[in-house]
């Protein structure tokens, strides 16, 4: 360390050693690099020499600018279609829980608890949990799949672009370096570009589910109040005559009598609603059932533009990426 | 004597320019291309730690009592070590990273600092040999270069970087995934031990310029960018500076006086 280290004490002459030594150290350390360098050189020359490279075919930045904003345009409009099939299976499943959710709703003990939910406030939630388990997932799941659709969709279809390009121009000599790098930047760029996923997240994120749900939690809470309040008017007469007549059956017990009318007033209560929820049911489901499909298929409709619009975002950005480039100075011109 | 000082100069340029250049060129094809760096990084190593341990040793004389029997232990080189090893760490990685990140124009500029920086060394050196001891002189030259260069070369490199240095368009719709995922991008595909070193750089660089693009600024806020990518320039000033005072030898007036005599 030491004789490495410079020393205040040491000598100037020690010093300008030093310094000579370092300085030889220095210029054969570049000597050394231009030789690798100049070396590395003259084997590229010549392998580059040896073998005949192949002619090969550069297409002209407008005819690259065509394919690249063809190739995004179609595999936009191949995919399109897709959206509705995979809509399907999104929203199937919440079309299948409909009749179910009727069953529910039209019993007694659904009416109970729908009643404790609209009280309590929290009636969307349970709806929520009823009609849309999964829904999201489902949802984030065919986006993606949309997504890999259209990359699918866009590589494929840039290949045949190109085969077409060049059968057209009749040649059939490999891709020049350059035109081969932009193709293949645009078949890296497809799979990073405003993904589908990230719309689905923003429509799971924006809540629109929780949303859909407290509006129809809203119509359901509504009626369900009214019910029970229609109920309890009719309710009155009968249950004291279930009171009254459960008493009469259990007199011989003597105080048991006031058991008895306790259970007949509650069964006569129960009974009262049985009825009215059966008479409700044979009235009002198949319009329930419809106004909830009707819901839904609006739900729908609206996924549908959603996920459309953000295929046509993703098309149009892969159509704007070829003017690949931009300054920093450009940015305050748009600014 | 001038002839010799510009040779000197010329060759620092030089040794940067090669490596980086040998670097440049054997990294997409493996990560041994490491090596090309190590012989920048030990002259970088050995120009910081002899001005530096020169100057605390100075320093550390002056504060030790004589006697103390730890005056072996307290003599400026551990902290001389550490600083120079802290700024080869630094400078080589990021050095490489430019390298490889870089247009032409923006390397063929910094070459030119690389042979520019050396003279103002060697100028501010010549000057304050007048009035500071040698190491002292020394230190202070290699800062003074740094920052004469920095303010000749900032302003030009930004004012390139802003108005010809191209960026990716799909940067100005991207979400901030997408734009480290652009930066990424620019790996080489099979990845390897110094893909990852270099890694950060390109996430930061990329998480800047996405940044800058999406926020809805003035219009001179896009500058910010370019001012920021052309402070390279005073890491590469500071290394070039660096290997000058290992080849160049401290020339005062006096020694200019007593050699033309």
């Amino acid at each position: 360390m030491q004789t490495l280290l410079p020393d205040a004490r040491r000598t100037e002459p020690d010093q300008r050693k030093n310094s000579s030594l370092a300085s030889r150290f220095f210029w054969v350390t570049v000597l050394i690099l231009a030789v690798a360098t100049i070396g590395l050189t003259v084997v590229g020359g010549m392998r580059s020499t040896e073998l005949p490279s192949p002619a090969a075919v550069e297409f002209s930045p407008t005819t690259l600018e065509r394919l690249l904003s063809d190739t995004a345009i179609e595999a936009k409009n191949a995919v399109e279609p897709d959206i509705n099939e995979l809509l399907d299976a999104v929203y199937g499943r919440a079309y299948a829980a409909i009749p179910a959710y009727a069953d529910f709703h039209y019993s007694v003990l659904g009416e109970y608890v729908e009643l404790t939910e609209a009280v309590r406030g929290q009636m969307s939630v349970g709806l929520y949990e009823r009609l849309f388990d999964g829904f999201e997932q489902r949802l984030t799941e065919a986006a993606s799949v949309l997504d890999q659709r259209y990359v699918q969709e866009y590589q494929s279809n840039l290949q045949n672009q190109i085969a077409h390009q060049l059968s057209t121009e009749g040649v059939s000599l490999p891709l020049g370096d350059v035109t081969d790098t932009v193709l293949k930047d645009a078949i890296d760029r497809v799979q990073t570009t405003l993904p589908l996923a990230t719309a689905s997240a923003g429509i799971v994120g924006s809540g629109s589910l929780k949303v859909l749900s407290a509006t129809i939690a809203k119509k359901l809470a509504a009626k369900v109040t009214a019910k029970a309040s229609a109920k309890g008017l009719a309710k009155g007469g009968g249950v004291l005559t279930g009171a009254g007549g459960g008493a009469l059956l259990c007199s011989w017990s003597g105080p048991g009598a006031a058991l008895c009318g306790i259970v007949g007033g509650a069964a006569a209560w129960f009974l009262t609603d049985a009825v009215v929820v059966n008479i409700d049911e044979y009235f009002n489901r198949e319009d329930f059932e419809a106004e909830l499909r009707a819901i839904l298929d609006e739900d729908r409709a609206e996924k549908n533009e959603l996920l459309a619009a953000a295929l046509e975002a993703k098309a149009a950005a892969m159509d704007a990426l070829v003017d690949e480039i931009f300054k920093m100075r450009d940015l305050s011109v748009d600014n | 004597m001038k002839i010799i000082i510009v040779a000197n100069a010329l060759g620092t340029s030089l040794s940067l320019a090669l490596t980086l250049y040998l670097w440049c060129v054997l990294y997409p094809v493996t990560d041994w291309a490491v090596l090309a760096l190590l012989p920048l990084a030990a002259l970088i190593f050995t120009g910081s730690l002899w001005t530096s341990a020169a100057v605390y040793g100075v320093c550390m004389r002056a504060a030790v009592r004589g006697g103390s029997p730890l005056a072996w232990l307290m003599t400026g080189r551990l902290r001389a070590l550490l600083g120079a090893a802290v700024f080869t760490l630094i400078s080589v990685p990021l050095l490489a990273w430019h390298a490889l990140s870089s247009t032409y124009a923006e390397v063929l500029s910094l070459a030119f600092l690389c042979f520019v920086a050396p003279l103002l060394f060697v100028g501010t050196e010549y000057k304050l040999l007048d009035h500071l001891t040698p190491p002292f002189a020394r230190a202070t030259a290699l800062s003074g270069a740094m920052l004469f260069a920095a303010v000749i070369f900032v302003p030009v490199l930004a004012w390139a970087n802003w108005n010809f240095t191209p960026q990716p368009v799909a940067i100005r719709i991207a979400s901030l995934e997408e734009a480290l995922q652009l930066g990424f991008s620019q790996l080489p595909e099979r990845r390897g031990w110094v893909a990852e070193l270099l890694a950060p750089f390109y996430v930061l660089e990329y998480g800047k310029l996405w940044f800058v693009v999406q926020v809805d600024s003035p219009k001179w806020f896009s500058m910010w960018y370019s001012v920021d990518a052309s402070l390279i320039s005073l890491v590469a000033a500071r290394a070039s500076a660096i290997l000058m005072s290992l080849v160049q030898v401290p020339i005062g007036r006096n020694d200019v006086a007593n050699l033309a005599s």
